[in-house]
């Protein structure tokens, strides 16, 4: 068997087809770069694969949805494709659940540098340098169950680099089971390493992450193969927003001007934890009601703006996507005790928190605020258990900010929607 | 919590404001506007919830200066307390400095504060406990509904906020989210995301488009392949037709051609080579029949050889026997040959063995003797017995020579080795002048004992010498120092000058003299001082002489010690010196030479005892060879005695009989084979002789069976050859040539045996056969048997040849035969009769031949012009098969076709530009991509208001819920008491105030029963309700046990004269039910009603200047209030703004003592609401007293402690009649004490 070195991509999940995500409102100077935000990390996939001159790519599935991205997501991953061609570089793809191959136009063909996995079995294919066997490539597109069956992979063990490349879950242990050398897996959009070392497991995640679920450093994994077939995994970072949630205790600080001072402490340590990245930040923050002296929606409103203001605006920007605000993990005792309003009615949140609000029937609200329309009733009724706790949690704040004579504007929290109200 | 006492050191407009032992009941503060009843309601709020952000642009800094605060004395659980606020302009905080003190003097925080004002905070004291003008003049300004709903508010929940308000507040915002006539956000939002979804779907439908165009251009790619290919084919169809055409006359000119060979019916199966194969066929038989004729032949003349050979019978009987004999020929030539060697080796053991005996010493006659195989007689006997009795004497001789040799070989060696090492041993000692090895050892030990004693020597006198320079040195300086001590003199001079100087200087400050003033205590002081230090100065120098004078001492003697030790050193050194050889180099060097020489030295002792080991040696081994010498010479005796005893020679030595012993053995050994040699000879010959006899009778039958086949011979032949011819019948023409040749060949074939018989035969030689050499007679006997053989071979041969040409004639024959056939199978074959027939079968054929070849070269010229354009098989299915005639047609349909074709092509690839063009265009659109995150930020925004919605409506739900709690629980009550004080505020025209179940409206029902709403009420009377309302609420709060001072500001001034007494006993009958109550106004009528109805009340002072607010005296007040300052608000950054000047000329400073009055309470009924329309009150009288010189309105901090002494509650029901006493300063109750003893 002929020995010599090679180097291959392992990507997956473009959904190049998905908007970003977790974004209230878009600010006119970065709209265009979020628009373009999924492409050009893809983009930057395909141009590193000409520049870097591998062997051949990994596509892990959840590429592309060839119905849903239209004729631009179509034409541009031919486009890539034939960049690919031109250069004798083979494309392995296995297909996840928006790129079955079953979905792709029968009226577009793909070039000849493409190897689509098939959905019904595990394919084994060979990737030759010159007509020497370098790598055996095995995989499987996605064909409904969760999970990557290892078992399926079995095959007739050679001493040849093996790769196997799948759509869906899957552990280590399991995967443990079939000679490989390199698992390529797909269908997580969080990058994750497996299993470090015989064989490598890696989920090489989305290039670009679409929500506030996606924290961290998004990109893919470049894979150099030695002669002795040792590995180095290189993962480069192409995202060009990156996510992150922060989140302030109320022992961090006063809210207040004291607080503007910490959230520019924060953003300046993010920024330099992550240079070069326009970042899309969401803020939690956790009330100390006691002590706050400038609370409610129109308080988080004038914060935002100025986080928007200060920050959302350099190169690279930190754009603040919300301030949520926590309610604090104890509210005072004394107001409980209290015999007043306030006192009465944080005891019956209490009550209703006690009973996770089996008893808060906003029906009727929804009936004579919105009659005749169950279109209406759908949307606002909460959904399960966990929405209704949260929103008992925020209206216990709410309440708590009106009934102690504070001026809530109530409707600031969406007034930047250009609803009513402006 | 009651207040007592209010000291404002700087708030405002108020700077030394002091208000001294408040009654717990009402008080009415009374100044006309801007005297600043206001501020000091806010001085209150500031000592009770803190300088507010708004507080302090207001009332910051005091416009009349003093430090910004002050403090107020209240009554509460627990005793008094003094509740001290204080703030800087600098600090931002809200509390201030805030210390509230109680009677046991702990000083406590806004802890303290918080219990004081039972939690309520600022926002539920401003809506219950004050009551504005303000909120009156609101009231009236709403209509009729909001009024009604203002006041309904006030009984449906209050104490920060309005529960109604809230739960409106909240409505209002649900609305705005999803009012449901697409106003609202939500809708829109929902709205705007539709349109999104719309414009997405149309964009995902261009990808729709795109792949259709993508599939259609797919299609068309290979609708215009398919075209191209087909018009490929029409081009190609179209040159084929053409190509048709140009060979069509070449084509037709073919099958003319072709119908003219078919009509030739030629028998082109026949070939040429056919007429030469029937030529060769009758060559070939004539060529076998030559063949046969010479066969023939040659047989005749064989047999006839055959019949001349001369061949004996009877010689070839005992051809078996002298075949035998010859086979004994080499045994014989052996015998021969061994005869003739035994012969010789028997001469020569006979010529060997005389020797031998010769050398041995034997005589003649021995020799003979021994030759002829007799006994020796005077040989020694030296058999084996002999030997073996000698060989014991003889071993022991030689045993004792080898040891010998080797003890003295041994010896050789040791000696050898002695020299050796005396040399070495002696080279060493030689060069040291020694002979012995250990006596150079001593030597060497005992010179460097003396060499290490010399050194130790030298050293010590190095150091002496040393010690003798460094004391030489310490004496020159000593010497030095006790002649000329230049340095201690520097330091004598100083003492020695300054007294010098002082004396000198006390002498003149004596006298007076020189630059000093006469001075003569001074300058008996400064000669008294320069006296004692020329004493110093005498004494040091002194001591310091005797001291250097002992040191030189010292010194001396130590250097005469040293001299002595070095005399003596140099002494022990010149004796060491003496016992050391004399040399030049260095001691260190010879010490360390003799050092090596001595290691040297000890090194060659191993070596000196191994000369005394070799020494030893020697004399052992020398002492062994005199012992093996001795041994030897007996074992010779010993040997010499045994050849006597056996006869022999005693000079024979044993080596000599060793020789002696082995002669004799060989001799016998000689004669030995001498012997066998002879008997074997003797029987070889005996051998030889019975052959030769065999021999002899075998010639003798070979004679006479010759002379029998001489006569025998003739009748044979000619039966052989009459035998050999009759076999041969048909060459009998050749028979009489065969006798020819056999009577020609006989005579010579005849004559050669027939000498060699009659040789043989000869009778004359037969006896002489027998003298022969047998060997001869062999080969005689051979020759004649060989030559019989020879003739009978080689008629065996002619013999063989006829039978292999009789096999030859056979198959010639059957050649022959063959070719015969093969003729007319060929004739067959051809179908032709006869060669002539064949010849003119192929001369058709040549003719079929010449037009083939014309039709061929026709075929190739249309070929050339077909070429590679088309197929031949499709020219030809052209031209031959149906519509031949039409190809000129075909061809232009073929053209018109092709012509339609290109067009659609072109029309196709436009096609496919337009599409990719579309497609283009359709891949640069990224407004989907926009579209879908716009989607997502409207999806997450709908989904926020969403969730806001549902978080008002949870929030709303909540407070429903509070709201029912508090009308089924408190409302109630409220309301009962709110009817209550409408009674008496209405003087009975009212009666109560409820609210109808499930409608959040109030009612109220007038003395007549009648029921009647808000709206319709007179402002009055909905002010009452108002009033009502709020004091119920406070009531409300007090039965909670939050009892805080109500503090109400002008609340009566829209009331009519009548309508204000009444409330006016209303707000007093509530006070005095346990509320205190303050109350500011700036109608005197109202102040008058007041004071009227024995409520306190109390004058502000001037502004500007530290001063109480008084109890109302009605004949002050005119004079006081003549001219009412503004009320200046301090604007925010007006800091240093001037001191207003107060428009009061007149400042009230005198002191009027005025007797205290005595206030006796007189008791008042409680009040009756339902029944008793004149509530009774206390009527309080004035008690005042009369101060002089008030000092500044300075509360000192821990005002308790100077009456620590004064027991009793702070809130003793009996004081409470006798607040109305003017205070003084520091304990109020302790003058309240005073008082009362007074």
């Amino acid at each position: 068997m002929a020995k010599e070195s090679f180097r291959f991509i392992h990507a997956s999940d473009f959904h190049v087809e998905r908007p970003m995500g977790d974004l209230y409102d878009l600010p006119d100077h970065l709209s265009t770069p979020l628009v373009e935000a999924p492409w050009h990390a893809a983009d930057a996939i395909f141009e590193t694969a000409l520049v870097e001159n591998v062997d051949f790519v990994l596509l892990a599935g959840d590429i592309i949805n060839p119905v849903s991205t239209g004729a631009v997501g179509i034409s541009w991953l031919l486009e890539h494709f034939e960049s690919l061609h031109a250069r004798g570089i083979q494309v392995y793809w296995c297909g996840g659940t928006v790129d079955e191959p079953d979905r792709w136009p029968d009226g577009v063909a793909l070039p000849e540098n493409v190897h689509w996995f098939s959905k019904r079995q595990v394919e084994q294919l060979t990737f030759r340098r010159a007509g020497q066997p370098l790598a055996k490539i095995l995989g499987r597109s996605f064909d409904g169950r969760e999970s990557v069956y290892a078992a399926e992979y079995a095959h007739e063990i050679e001493d040849q680099f093996t790769i196997c490349v799948g759509y869906g879950k899957a552990d280590a242990e399991t995967l443990n089971t079939v000679r490989a050398d390199y698992w390529a897996l797909g269908g997580n959009h969080q990058p994750t390493v497996l299993q470090n070392d015989s064989p490598i497991i890696r989920y090489s995640g989305s290039p670009q992450a679409r929500s506030l679920e996606e924290p961290g450093p998004h990109g893919f994994y470049l894979v150099d193969v030695d002669v002795d077939q040792n590995m180095q995994v290189q993962t480069i970072e192409t995202d060009v927003f990156r996510y992150a949630r922060l989140f302030l205790d109320a022992a961090d600080g006063a809210f207040g001007r004291d607080l503007r001072q910490l959230l520019g402490k924060r953003i300046a340590k993010l920024q330099a934890e992550c240079p070069g990245r326009n970042l899309l930040v969401q803020w939690r923050i956790q009330l100390d009601m006691e002590q706050a002296t400038v609370v409610g929606p129109g308080a988080v409103e004038e914060t935002m703006a100025w986080l928007r203001r200060e920050f959302g605006h350099g190169n690279p920007a930190v754009w603040t996507t919300d301030i949520e605000l926590l309610p604090p993990k104890s509210l005072p005792q004394k107001w409980f005790d209290e015999d007043t309003i306030l006192g009465d009615f944080l005891r019956t949140s209490q009550q209703h928190r006690k009973t996770q609000g089996r008893e808060l029937n906003c029906k009727a609200m929804v009936e004579a605020e919105t009659p005749g329309t169950p279109v209406w009733q759908a949307t606002l009724a909460a959904a399960d258990i966990a929405t209704q706790a949260a929103m008992i949690e925020r209206a216990t704040l709410l309440g708590v900010d009106l009934l102690r004579g504070h001026q809530v504007d109530l409707l600031a929290s969406t007034r930047r929607f250009n609803g009513v109200g402006n | 919590m009651k207040i007592k006492d209010v000291q404002i050191d700087g708030f405002g407009v108020w700077s030394g404001l002091h208000v001294d032992s408040m009654p717990e009941v009402m008080t009415v503060f009374y100044g006309p506007n801007e005297a600043g009843k206001t501020t000091l309601m806010q001085f209150l709020r500031t000592m009770f919830y803190g300088f507010t952000a708004d507080r302090r642009q207001r009332y910051m800094p005091p416009i009349h200066g003093g430090r910004p605060g002050g403090a107020i004395r209240v009554t509460g659980p627990g005793g008094g307390y003094e509740i001290a606020r204080r703030a800087t302009m600098n600090e931002a905080g809200v509390a201030g400095t805030l210390s509230v003190t109680g009677t046991d003097g702990l000083s406590q925080g806004q802890h303290r504060l918080s219990m004081l004002l039972g939690q309520v905070d600022e926002s539920i004291f401003t809506n219950v406990f004050a009551i504005g003008l303000r909120e009156l003049q609101e009231l009236s300004t709403l209509d009729d509904t909001a009024a009604a709903d203002e006041l309904y508010k006030l009984s449906s929940g209050l104490d920060r906020v309005s529960l109604v308000d809230v739960i409106r507040q909240l409505r209002t915002a649900r609305t705005h989210l999803v009012n449901s006539s697409e106003a609202g956000q939500i809708p829109q939002l929902m709205l705007r995301r539709e349109k999104l979804k719309d414009e997405i779907e149309e964009h995902a439908s261009r990808g729709r488009r795109w792949t259709e165009l993508a599939a259609q251009r797919r299609s068309q790619a290979v609708e215009i392949s398919e075209l191209q290919e087909r018009v490929a084919q029409w081009e190609q169809e179209g040159r084929t037709i053409e190509t048709a055409l140009q060979v069509r006359a070449p084509w037709q000119q073919r099958a003319e051609l072709q119908k003219q060979l078919k009509q030739l019916n030629a028998r082109t199966d026949l070939q040429y080579e056919a007429s030469d194969r029937l030529k060769s066929i009758a060559a070939e038989l004539q060529q076998r029949k030559d063949r046969l004729d010479d066969i023939r032949n040659q047989r005749q003349d064989l047999r006839r050889k055959a019949a001349s050979l001369p061949i004996r019978r009877s010689i070839l009987e005992l051809a078996s026997r002298i075949e035998a004999a010859s086979e004994q020929a080499p045994w014989i030539a052996s015998l021969q040959k061994q005869v003739q060697r035994l012969r010789q080796q028997v001469g020569v053991s006979r010529e060997q063995l005389a020797e031998d005996a010769k050398r041995l010493g034997l005589n003649e006659h021995d020799v003979e003797a021994l030759l002829t195989d007799r006994r020796l007689a005077n040989m020694p006997d030296l058999n084996k017995e002999t030997i073996a009795r000698l060989a014991g004497p003889a071993r022991e001789v030689r045993q004792q020579l080898t040891r010998l040799k080797h003890i003295k070989s041994q010896n050789s060696n040791d000696s050898k080795e002695a020299k050796e090492l005396e040399l070495q041993l002696n080279a060493v000692l030689t060069d040291r002048g020694h002979t012995d090895l250990h006596e150079a050892m001593a030597a060497q030990a005992e010179l460097i004992t003396n060499l290490r004693k010399r050194l130790t020597l030298q050293d010590r006198l190095e150091r002496l010498l040393r010690t003798k320079q460094e004391l030489e040195d310490e004496a020159v300086d000593l010497g030095t120092e006790e002649a000329f001590p230049l340095e201690k003199a520097f330091l004598l001079a100083l003492p020695f000058i300054g007294g010098g100087f002082l004396i000198l200087s006390g002498i003149c400050k004596w006298f007076g003299t020189g630059f000093f003033d006469k001075d003569q205590s001074t300058g008996t002081l400064w000669v008294l001082s320069g006296i004692l230090l020329l004493f110093f100065w005498y004494m040091w120098r002194q001591l310091s002489e005797r001291n250097t004078v002992n040191d030189l001492d010292d010194c001396e003697d130590q250097l005469e010690a040293v001299v002595k030790q070095i005399r003596k050193a140099e002494m022990e050194r010149d004796e060491s010196d003496k016992h050391l050889p004399v040399q030049s180099d260095a001691i260190e060097l010879r010490l360390q030479r003799a050092e090596e020489d001595l290691a040297e030295l000890e090194a060659m002792l191993p070596l000196h005892h191994n000369l005394l080991a070799v020494r030893q040696r020697m004399q052992q081994t020398r002492k062994k060879g005199t012992d093996a010498a001795r041994t030897l010479r007996s074992a010779r005796a010993d040997w010499q005695k045994t050849l006597k005893s056996l006869g022999l020679a005693e000079g024979i030595s044993p080596k000599t009989l060793r020789i002696m012993s082995e002669g004799y053995e060989l001799l016998m050994q000689g004669r030995n084979r001498l012997k066998a040699q002879e008997d074997e000879l003797q029987q070889r010959e005996l051998e030889l002789i019975g052959i030769i006899q065999r021999l002899d009778g075998l010639v003798k039958q070979v004679a006479a069976s010759g002379k029998r086949d001489a006569n025998d011979k003739p009748a044979k032949e000619s039966v052989t050859l009459d035998l050999g011819l009759s076999r041969d019948a048909n060459t009998k023409g050749n028979r009489e040539q065969a006798n020819n040749k056999n009577d020609r060949n006989r005579p010579n074939n005849e004559a050669k045996p027939a000498v060699v018989i009659r040789e043989a035969l000869d009778t004359s030689r037969v006896d002489s056969l027998s003298k022969l050499d047998p060997l001869e007679l062999i080969q005689q006997l051979q020759m004649h048997i060989g030559e019989q053989k020879h003739y009978l071979a080689q008629r065996k041969e002619l013999k063989e040849q006829d039978l292999q040409l009789a096999k030859l004639q056979h198959q010639v024959q059957r050649a022959s035969d063959k070719f015969i056939r093969a003729r007319q199978t060929l004739l067959a074959e051809l179908g032709v009769e006869s060669g002539d027939h064949l010849d003119e079968q192929l001369g058709i054929k040549r003719k079929h031949e010449k037009l083939s070849e014309q039709i061929r070269e026709s075929d190739d010229r249309i070929r050339v012009i077909i070429g590679s354009v088309a197929p031949y098989d499709t020219i030809a299915r052209m031209l031959e098969g149906t519509g031949s005639e039409d190809l000129e047609k075909r061809w232009e349909n073929l053209q018109s076709r092709q012509g339609q074709t290109q067009v659609r092509i072109a029309q196709l690839f436009e096609r496919q530009g337009e599409l990719q063009q579309e497609m283009k265009s359709l891949a640069q659109d990224k407004r989907l991509a926009e579209a879908k995150l716009e989607l997502a930020c409207l999806e997450k925004q709908i989904q926020a208001a969403t969730s806001h919605w549902q978080t008002l409506a949870a929030t709303t739900f909540m407070l429903e819920k509070v709201c029912e709690v508090y009308e089924n629980e408190r409302q109630p009550e409220t309301l009962r008491e709110a009817s209550s004080f409408l009674k008496s505020l209405s003087d009975g025209k009212y009666v109560r105030v409820w609210t109808p179940l499930g409608k959040n409206a109030l009612r109220i029902d007038n003395a007549q029963g009648q029921s009647l709403p808000l709206e319709v009420l007179s402002r009055g009377t909905r002010e009452a309700v108002f009033i009502a309302l709020r004091l119920a609420l406070a009531s409300a709060y007090s039965r909670r046990g939050v009892n805080l001072p109500l503090v109400l500001d002008d609340v009566l001034v829209n009331f009519d004269a009548r309508r204000a007494t009444a409330a006016a006993r209303v707000l007093r009958d509530f006070a005095e039910m346990g509320h205190q109550v303050i109350m500011f106004t700036c109608h005197e009528h109202i102040m008058k009603i007041f004071y009227d109805i024995g409520v306190q009340v109390r004058v502000l002072p001037q502004q500007g200047v530290a001063g109480e607010a008084r109890v109302y005296e009605p004949a002050r007040i005119a004079a006081h209030f003549e001219v009412e300052p503004e009320e200046v608000v301090v604007p925010p950054a007006a800091v240093v703004e001037p001191e207003p000047e107060p428009a009061v000329v007149e400042v009230i400073t005198e002191t009027v003592v005025e007797e205290p009055i005595a206030v006796k309470p007189v008791p008042v009924p409680e009040p009756e609401p339902e029944d008793a329309p004149e509530p009774e009150v206390y009527v309080y009288q004035n008690v005042r007293k009369a101060r002089r010189n008030p000092k500044p309105a300075t509360i000192k901090h821990f005002w308790y402690n100077d009456n620590q002494s004064i027991e009793g509650p702070w809130n003793d029901r009996k004081d409470e009649g006798k607040d109305d006493a003017p205070p003084g300063r520091g304990a109020w109750w302790a003058e309240d004490l005073l008082t009362s003893e007074s």
